[in-house]
């Protein structure tokens, strides 16, 4: 469902980094882009013996210069600003908040036995040492982010350079050690964050083993040195196991918690109790339409079902063709030259580019098939304009906003997520009301709207998790027990990882994904009555979109001039 | 309920809103048997004392729903005298514990609790007695309405009121002489219809037939008395500063007490404002969607509006029937209904009141949310034979059940269909009416919470309200904010009764699974009676967590 995942436009952070220790900021914009480079590189693991360390030492010495540049940013005046550079202030602000609230409740080095990857995604924090692992990355030929990125699997006869096999060999033999230091570290894990480790590892073990085959061939010790890496990841995964039944049965930072993050790292004015509600009442909605879509239509024709590659990918692209000239022609946004949906449905793992198979497909088959596909396999506009349009065409629309350096950089902690899924989910039912389906068959509505269950059947449990009112496997039941039509399976692997995303994420993550659509809503309303007659669909998502991928109050605070949904001051935690 | 609505019901609409008067007489005698029997504890009550608890109540304050034209109660020695008689029943209806019974009769139970808690509200906080004119005013209101509406009526029909009138007035400057505890909104909202009812007073004086002293000298009479206390009222109005909210502390006690709601001020408020957000930003996608189509004319005369009203009903009752919506039975028909409020033969005003200018574009919503809503459910109420659920509630009990079904309907009909062989600008019209509607809520929570006056919330919602410069100023904006500022809650409940309807219906949709059919769960839900959603909820579903939040 969420496949495009990456952080963009890694490489511009290059050309911003000072390598130097925490510098006394000035009082000017650049004075605040450098120190937010600053902060990241700092954010990053310091290699001790050999590996990144996260040693409760590590983590004070950590937290203290933590403090040091939450100093240096307070003493930064702003008032002056442009709002846009006020604007990227509280979003560096906002990152520190997240690394203080790491370092002072979620704790992710010491509660959750996952952390220990070397992948980065939105599935809950790891690991952060992108120049630790690159040599990993690169014979996978992954990009910065591991393999949430669009790699293909290297070649099996690589040659590597004398310098790039002390690179690899010293990051393999470390891994024994990240898991011997895991276990100290490890002080208060959580039963659940240990239930997805168990999962996880087998897929992190796997890789290592792939590595030791690529090298087995050219480099005999590098791909024992790639074994005993494997071996390490199993053993570190069997202590998990065998340990899970002492760990902490609550791995949610309660309401309060919740609270907290919510308003003062994605800076939004929800709360839990706001955020449940909103999801609850959004659930009730389309549940109500639904079922009143479903009479509508009771003497209509089944939809037809894609069972084929060629189905599929011929409905996708019509599809997505039909959305974009829609958009356009009804002047919902100004699409550009560039804009192609070839570049989706040509591209990624399910590219459309070769040969299409006319037989029946695998992974299309009931028993293989997620709530993601079967409604697409129906009525596929809905699913993939919020990848292409929702997700895809606003990272290539990001690369093109080169205004603030601090917001190419990307965001981090899922702090743009209300923005990213929110305008994506939004884009689902919107356009349908708009009219985008009133030329396909009708029924494809229900799909919509079983769609839409589907996000709140995975932000439900994610908010009774985050409050620690059920566990994982309560979650996955829940999950599967509110999707109309069975259509989720408690023990399936979209479940298991959309629970994962929201669990070990502070905030969550599709709760983030409900009330970001229900914030859309609210500055389109907030707009629309403010202008009137002046009101402009188009242009009001064109303003919307330039903003960038932040937190959606802050993008109210450049539209319309007000930052009361904005949480200024830091709250103590 | 709109002020059309009027014509048909006016002082039991006025009574459900404000006060609770024709009270007057029936009141002394059970009243003063009970004062002097005393009451006596009550061992093991069963569900048959519950029953006789609440007959005698009913027999006391006298709602029935159904009675017409008296002045209501003023004199404070009643009043009084209610209030103690209502701390016996209190007592009593504490003493039996249902804890035990079936939900069905602990529901009643509820109901009855929530019965004696409204009238406990408005002997506490509201107390129209003392604190709004427009106790008083009401009538003056009525009688301007009752020439409107219903042009060829008798004036001697309501001889008796005028005159009963002078010595009202002046039972009511005796009432309200604690000036300072008078909100300056709620002398603003009397004062007007005081000053509208001199002309109307004039008027009636001018049609009265000539050879009817009596009736002449009455009209007279009121007219002078109605002088002489706006005269009172303007004198005074400095003074009059209390706000007019009721403040969010007490706001919260009723929902939680009377109105049942399992939500907060502070949760509502964001309830209402998504709502707000989700119809606005529908109604201009739709208008984009729209927006190559011909504008839809109203209608032109009242011919035309009097045909385009039979075609939507007989429209809506084909749908409810070929789509399986609910089940019919024989008594529910349009029968006395068409033409009961819409005024078909009245002269076509140049000026339309503000909702005309929805529903003389497109009158099924209008149609649904009166006939399909209201009616039906007012035919339903007079067909119930349950001794405590039979009939209307007072004191706003089931206006989230009510007005937030018929408003539910507006939308989700379409949902259904109901618009599918309609312009498809009636879907934007139909987002128009619920955005207004959401404006409405909004005015309410917030003139309840103090944070807007009656004049803010005016100014806002002409502002804010789809085509607001025809609201203003208008006499529908007038009454709608009268109605939610002196009857606490009524644009509220009607959204966040929305809202609850679809919580309802996702509730049981999720407990049934794919044996859930829309005509079953209708049919189910009017089954439970016009009473609090959350009764009916816990009725059909079993779910006790919301009672169990309102029982905490």
């Amino acid at each position: 469902m969420y496949e495009i995942k990456a952080i963009p436009a890694f490489g511009l952070l290059v050309a911003f980094i000072l390598l130097k220790p925490v510098s006394a900021a000035g009082q000017s914009y650049e004075d605040l882009v450098n120190l937010f480079f600053e902060f990241r590189e700092f954010q990053q693991a310091t290699i001790t013996d050999g590996i990144p360390d996260y040693t409760e030492a590590a983590m004070q010495e950590q937290y203290r210069g933590l403090v040091e540049y939450q100093d240096n940013l307070a003493a930064i005046d702003t008032t002056a600003w442009p709002v846009w550079q006020q604007v990227d202030y509280h979003l560096v602000r906002a990152e520190m908040n997240a690394l203080e609230f790491h370092h002072k409740e979620h704790r992710p080095w010491a509660r959750d036995p996952g952390f220990y990857s070397m992948f980065e995604g939105d599935a809950g924090a790891s690991i952060n040492a992108p120049e630790f692992f690159q040599p990993i990355y690169d014979l996978f030929g992954f990009s910065d982010d591991g393999p949430e990125g669009d790699g293909e699997t290297g070649e099996e006869s690589q040659s590597l350079s004398s310098e790039q096999q002390a690179e690899l060999s010293g990051t393999l033999e470390g891994i024994p050690g990240i898991y011997a230091q895991a276990r100290v570290n490890l002080t208060e894990p959580a039963a659940d964050f240990g239930e997805y480790a168990v999962r996880n590892f087998v897929e992190e073990r796997e890789l290592y083993e792939e590595a030791a085959e690529i090298l087995a061939a050219g480099y005999p010790d590098l791909a024992d040195t790639a074994r005993r890496a494997a071996a390490a990841v199993e053993d570190y995964r069997l202590w998990v196991e065998a340990n899970q039944a002492d760990m902490d049965p609550n791995a949610g930072l309660g309401k309060d918690n919740y609270d907290w993050w919510m308003r003062n790292v994605q800076l939004s004015p929800w709360g839990w109790e706001e955020s449940n509600r909103i999801i609850e009442g959004e659930y009730d909605r389309v549940i109500t339409f639904l079922k009143l879509e479903e009479s509508r239509n009771r003497h209509l024709p089944p939809l037809e079902v894609s069972m084929s590659e060629r189905a599929w990918f011929e409905s996708m692209r019509e599809a997505l063709h039909h959305a974009v000239d829609f958009m356009r022609d009804e002047e919902l946004m100004t699409v550009e030259d560039w804009v192609d949906p070839a570049d989706y449905y040509e591209r990624g793992s399910r590219g459309a580019s070769g040969e299409l198979d006319d037989s029946v497909a695998e992974w299309l088959l009931p028993e293989n098939s997620s709530i993601d596909t079967k409604v697409r396999q129906r009525e596929i506009l809905p699913g993939e304009v919020h990848e292409y349009i929702g997700h895809m065409l606003d990272y290539q629309r990001q690369e093109r906003l080169t205004q603030s350096p601090i917001r190419s950089a990307g965001r981090r902690f899922n702090m743009g997520s209300m923005r990213l899924e929110g305008w994506a989910v939004a884009l689902e039912e919107l356009l349908m009301q708009a009219g985008v389906l009133d030329e396909r068959p009708r029924k494809g509505r229900e799909m919509e709207y079983l769609m839409n269950a589907s996000h709140m059947s995975l932000a439900i449990p994610d908010m009774k998790m985050q409050a620690n009112e059920i566990n994982l496997t309560e979650a996955r039941h829940l999950c599967a027990e509110i999707m109309p039509r069975g259509w989720s399976r408690p023990d399936e692997r979209m479940v298991w990882f959309e629970m994962q995303s929201n669990q070990r994420n502070p905030g969550g993550f599709h709760s983030n994904v409900v009330t970001g659509k229900a914030y859309f809503m609210k500055l389109f309303r907030e707009q629309a009555q403010a202008l009137g007659d002046d009101f402009v669909i188009r242009d009001f998502v064109d303003e919307f979109l330039s903003s960038g991928t932040i937190p959606m109050s802050l993008i109210r605070w450049e539209m319309t001039g007000n930052s009361d949904d904005v949480m200024l001051e830091t709250q103590p935690l | 309920m709109h002020l059309r609505r009027l014509a048909s019901s006016a002082i039991a609409a006025i009574r459900e809103t404000v006060n609770s008067p024709a009270q007057a007489i029936r009141v002394r005698l059970p009243l003063l048997a009970l004062l002097c029997s005393g009451v006596p504890a009550v061992a093991q009550a069963s569900y048959p004392e519950l029953v006789e608890l609440f007959l005698e109540f009913r027999a006391m304050t006298g709602v029935s729903g159904d009675e017409y034209g008296a002045l209501p109660v003023v004199d404070p020695v009643i009043i009084e005298a209610e209030a103690i008689a209502l701390d016996e029943f209190q007592a009593r209806l504490l003493a039996i514990d249902p804890s035990a019974w079936p939900i069905p009769e602990q529901v009643d139970y509820h109901l009855v609790r929530a019965e004696l808690n409204g009238l406990q509200f408005r002997h506490r906080v509201t107390r129209p007695w003392f604190r709004d004119p427009g106790t008083y005013s009401d009538i003056v209101y009525f009688l301007g309405e009752l020439r409107r509406t219903s042009p060829d009526h008798d004036p001697r029909e309501v001889l008796a009121v005028l005159e009963a009138l002078p010595d009202f007035f002046d039972q009511a400057m005796v009432n309200l002489a604690d000036v300072e505890a008078i909100p300056r909104d709620l002398a603003l909202l009397a004062g007007r219809d005081l000053r509208n009812g001199d002309a109307g007073f004039a008027a009636m004086l001018a049609e009265a037939p000539p050879d009817d002293p009596q009736l002449l000298d009455a009209i007279r009479g009121a007219r002078q008395a109605n002088a002489e206390f706006l005269a009172w009222l303007e004198t005074n109005s400095d003074r009059m500063t209390a706000p007019a909210g009721i403040g969010r502390e007490n706001y919260d006690w009723l929902l939680k007490n009377v109105y049942l709601f399992p939500y907060n001020w502070n949760e509502l408020s964001t309830i209402v404002e998504l709502e707000d957000n989700r119809v606005r930003t529908f109604q201009r996608l739709e208008e984009n969607r729209n927006r190559a189509l011909p504008e839809v004319q109203p209608v032109q005369s009242q011919e035309e509006y009097r045909q385009s009203v039979a075609d939507a009903i007989d429209d809506l009752m084909n749908f409810v029937r070929d789509e399986n919506i609910f089940s019919m039975p024989d008594y529910l028909t349009p029968d006395g209904y068409f033409g009961s409020w819409h005024g078909f033969d009245n002269p076509w005003p140049e000026t339309h009141d503000y909702f005309f200018n929805f529903s003389h574009r497109e009158p099924r919503m209008e149609e649904a949310h009166e006939m399909v809503g209201h009616h039906f459910d007012e035919l339903r109420g007079r067909n119930n034979t349950h001794p405590i659920r039979r009939g209307w509630r007072p004191y706003k009990i089931a206006t989230a059940r009510t007005e937030g079904f018929a408003f539910a309907l507006e939308e989700l009909l379409m949902h259904a269909g109901y618009l599918d062989q309609r312009s498809p600008r009636a879907r934007e019209i139909a987002y128009e009416q619920a955005a207004f509607r959401t404006v409405r809520a909004l005015s309410d929570i917030y003139m309840h919470d103090n944070q807007w006056t009656l004049r803010d919330a005016m100014a806002f919602s002409v502002a804010n309200a789809p085509h607001g410069e025809l609201l203003d100023d208008s006499p529908h904006l007038w009454f709608e904010m009268a109605t939610t500022l002196r009857g606490v809650g009524h644009h509220m409940l009607m959204v966040v009764g929305k809202v609850q309807f679809m919580k309802l219906l996702r509730d049981r949709s999720q407990q049934l699974g794919d044996e859930f059919e829309l005509q079953a769960f209708m049919d189910e839900f009017f089954e439970s009676g016009l009473i609090p959603m959350s009764l009916i909820r816990w009725e059909m579903t079993g779910m006790d967590d919301e009672m169990r939040r309102l029982l905490q």
